[in-house]
This record gives structure tokens, sequence and C-alpha cells, in this order.
């Protein structure tokens, strides 16, 4: 622990030149573009030198062809995908969210629920779906595709949110109740502040499992979405079609992992 | 204000287990004394603070705060603990006023809110730490934080300061800086202080009692009286008369010489 009551310099993060940053800054997002780069050019030159049928491996130009001539097409598939990704995300993680408060501040929800919950967690959530089916049907109410999602958002967050509010310890509460606050009070001004950067991990774990969710159950049961339409390129060997279609899913979501992280990162600045 | 501790016993009781941590402590500390409590780990020294402070309560007896019968927090202590106990999302100065808001939540705010914020920056100021009033617990030095732990307990100018051995975790280096630092601030705020330890040289150098505590379950020994003049400083440490106390403290613990293990027949 360092205890040096001597230290007089102003407080500050320890950082780079500013020349030494930009850099860096530059190379987070250069690496990763020449690594992706570099990627194509061996998968053509693979392909010249193996001669692949256009069906295992199209060439990253018929790719290409796919993105440009049909992105409209793959843009709206996946909005329609996104659509049932957020909401399943949104409602998975307020219900694990208050699962989770529940879990932690209630012994009786604790000892019944909590071991079900975990049950049902490590339950693959696709084997739900002919349930779901059986009852509501495809497209029915409430939407399969959502619940599934829910179900994968569901648990990373009610686990997260139980490991943040726990780990408040006796002392902090006490400083609370010392003073007379209220339990209400302790929740507000302490839990909570004190599990938010738990919570926002595990809503970011939630993000790539709805992602992961509203997929699987489109390439399941095609209906809509973007999931459905590489069910259908498939069914004709549309294989630069698949590829292309992978290529906006992955886009979509590093973009929402990134977005995540960078909440994450302006809200959890003390951290 | 002054305490009066009136037989007070503590049980612990779980389902397999009962733990009689504190039996038949009867004790009083006056208006404005510094007393350090001062025994063995586990001897209910933590325990008996927070029956002072209302957090728990007794099993047997009373507690008597001006006279008044202790029943759940007042609101009118600060409590230092262990560990600084900083909320680490916010800044040093808003840690300082925790304790408004939440005097303020229960509508128990004695002081309007700019006076409070007035009196952090003078404690701050105080504390020698207003360089960092903006910055997050994370960029300071452990005994920093546990300055600014102090600031804490003492804003809502409480009459009585309960500090649960908050140099235990500091280097003796810092620890003897910060006993020196919080008998100015005393000597500033003159409030009444109970000061658990157990570190004999640091009890004795604060207090004006020691008060010391048998093994579990915790009772009290015996007291030594610290009739060494104020101001206390540095140097009084290797003095005659402090090593006198420091020797008093240890023989009513129990703590001898260490000849009698070199004894052939050890007692």
């Amino acid at each position: 622990m360092a205890t040096d009551v001597e230290v007089v310099a102003p407080p500050s993060e320890p950082v780079a030149p500013p020349a030494r940053r930009s850099i860096d800054r530059i190379r987070r997002f250069s690496d990763p573009l020449i690594f992706g780069v570099l990627i194509t050019i061996g998968w053509q030159v693979i392909i010249q030198i193996f001669d692949f049928h256009p069906v295992v491996l199209p060439p990253p130009s018929r790719v290409w062809t796919v993105l440009s001539t049909q992105g409209d097409f793959l843009l709206e598939s996946m909005l329609d995908s996104l659509d049932t990704i957020i909401r399943g995300f949104l409602y998975g993680s307020l219900f694990g969210w208050a699962a989770g408060v529940a879990i932690t501040y209630s012994p009786i929800v604790r000892r019944a629920i909590h071991p079900i919950l975990v049950a049902l967690f490590v339950v693959p959530k696709a084997i739900f779906l002919p349930l779901l089916i059986l009852w509501w049907g495809v497209g029915g109410f409430p939407d399969h595709k959502i619940v599934v999602t829910m179900l994968l958002a569901f648990f990373p967050v009610t686990e997260n949110t139980i490991a943040g509010l726990s780990g408040v310890d006796r002392e902090m509460t006490e400083l609370s109740r010392s003073l007379g606050g209220s339990a209400l009070f302790m929740f507000r001004k302490i839990a909570l502040p004190f599990s938010l950067p738990f919570v926002l991990a595990g809503l970011r774990i939630a993000m790539t499992e709805a992602f992961i969710g509203t997929l699987f159950v489109e390439i399941l049961v095609p209906n809509e979405g973007i999931g459905s339409r590489i069910v259908d390129a498939q069914d004709v060997s549309n294989t630069q079609f698949i590829i292309a279609a992978i290529v906006v899913i992955a886009a979509f979501g590093l973009a929402a992992y990134f977005l995540l992280q960078w909440i994450e990162k302006r809200l959890t600045k003390w951290y | 204000m002054g305490i009066r501790l009136d037989g007070i016993g503590k049980i612990f009781e779980t389902d397999d287990l009962r733990v009689e941590a504190l039996s038949g402590i009867t004790a009083e500390v006056q208006d404005h004394e510094f007393v350090s409590i001062i025994g063995p780990s586990g001897c209910g020294k933590s325990t008996l603070l927070r029956l002072i402070s209302g957090l728990i309560p007794p099993t047997a007896g009373t507690t008597f705060l001006d006279d008044v019968a202790v029943d759940g927090p007042t609101g009118g202590i600060g409590f230092v603990f262990q560990a600084p106990t900083l909320l680490k999302w916010r800044t040093v100065f808003k840690n300082v006023m925790f304790p408004y808001e939440v005097l303020a939540s229960q509508r128990n705010a004695t002081a309007s809110k700019a006076e409070f914020e007035e009196r952090a920056h003078k404690l701050l100021k105080m504390a020698g730490i207003e360089e960092f009033t903006h910055a997050y617990p994370k960029q300071l030095s452990g005994g920093m934080q546990q300055r600014v732990s102090i600031c804490r307990a003492l804003i809502h100018d409480p009459d009585l300061l309960l500090m649960d051995e908050p140099f235990g975790a500091l280097d003796e280096f810092t620890r003897e800086r910060m006993n020196e630092e919080l008998l100015r601030i005393w000597r500033e705020t003159k409030k009444t202080v109970v000061f658990v330890t157990h570190h004999i040289p640091e009890a004795v150098f604060l207090s004006d009692r020691v008060l010391v505590m048998s093994r579990r379950p915790g009772t009290i020994l015996g007291e030594v009286e610290i009739d060494l003049p104020r101001p206390r400083l540095a140097e009084m440490r290797e003095s005659v008369e402090f090593l006198d106390r420091v020797v008093e403290t240890r023989h009513l613990i129990g703590l001898g010489s260490g000849a009698e293990l070199l004894s052939e027949d050890p007692v």
C-alpha cells in the first residue's frame, strides 16, 4: 500500500507526451486495418494458388461486389435484426438488473429463485425455441426472437449486478448508517454507484450475447433479419453473400461493443 | 460529549455459533477527553465502538451519551474506520461532504450546504490536502486517504469522534506523522475522542487515558493515566516518562519482559 504522505505533486494520470499519444491513437485504428488488408490479400493469393471453386471460397472481389451492389438490402436486413437485438438487450438487461438487486437484498429470493436462474443459465437458450414457437407461433407475441435474446442478455447483467452490490463492504454501509441514513439512501448513494462498473461490464457482455441470440434464432427459424437472408443465400449456394453478411454483422457488433466500452469509460473515470 | 458505559455486554449468536464479545464493561469518558482503548486482536474493541455509536445494540447494559441512553445512530458522531472507506466515484471534496447529504436526507443537517462547503475547505486545509480537493481517491496515498476520512468524520462538527484503528494499515513513519497531525486537529477542535488501537506507543502518545482490554470476552483490565504535558511533540516519544507509561501499559496487558521464556520451567 502506498503511504507516502510527503507526496505533493498535483494529482494527475501518468500521460505519454502528446506526439506519442497521437501516434498511439492512430495505430489503434491503423494496425487492425493493415492486418485486415493483409488477410484479404492472403485470401486472394490462396484462391489463385489452389484454384478454389467460387462456391467453396469466393474471392474478396466478389464479396466486395455484393457489398457494393446489395449493400442497401444487407443494411436493411441488418437493421431488422438490430431492432430485435436492441429490444432484447434492453428488456433482458433491465430484468437482469432487477433480478440481481432482488437476489442480493432478499434472502428468500436468493434461496428460492437464484438456483433456478442458474439452472436456466447453463441450459443453451435455443432449447426454448421449440417451446416458444409451440406456444405463440412464429411472429406471435411475445416474439420468440426477443424472448431468446432477452434470456441471453439477462444472465450476465444479473450475475454482475449481484457481484457489484455484494462488493459493498460493511464499513461503507456503516458510514451512511452511523449518520442516520436510511437503507434506500445507502442503496442510492453507495450501492448503486459502487456496482456501476460491474453492471456496465455485464451490459457489454449482454450486448454480444444479444447479437448471438437474435442471429441464432434467425438462422434456426428463418423469417426476418439478416440471419434469415443468410439461410436464403445458403439455399442457392450464394457464398459471397453469406460472407458479405458476416462482414456487415461483425461491423455492427464491433460498433455496439465499442460504443458500450466508450460509455463505460466515460462513466467510470474514477475506477 | 461525555460517555458512560454501564455494564455493557455483547453476545453474537448465529445458528451454530455463540461468541461472547464483551462482558461487564463499565467505564466513563469525560467531555473533551482523548481516551484510547487498547487490547489484543479480537477482544471486542471495534464492537465497543459500534455499540457507542448505536450501530449495534448491546445484549446487556446501557450506553449513555451526555446522560441520554443510546438506541440507534444519532448523527452526532464522527466515525473513522480502519480502512479510509472513501467513495471512490466521488472527489475528495464530495467525499468530505457526504455526511451533509446523509443528514440532509433525514432533514437533520445543522447548517446550510454553503456552511458545510466552507467547513470542508477549512478541514482539507487543516489536514494539508487542500490541493487534492478535486482529486479522486485512487490518486491519493493511503495516508492521505485516511486524512480525507478524518475530515469527513469532522465535517458535521460532531461532539464525539470514534476512531477504529485508523492508522493500522500505515507504515510506522506515516503512523507517527499522522499521530501528530491528529493531535493538532484535536487541539483545534476539542472533540471527545475514543481511539481504538493495538499499538501501545500510539495509545500513550495520543491519550489522556488508556483503557486496557482483555482477550475475549473483552473486559476492562484497568487504565493508565497519561499525565504527560501537552502539546505533545515527536521528541516526547524518546523521554523516560513516555517509556514509563508504555511499560506500565504493557504490564497491564500482561506483556512481560519475555524472560519467562528463557527460564527452565516456563510459567
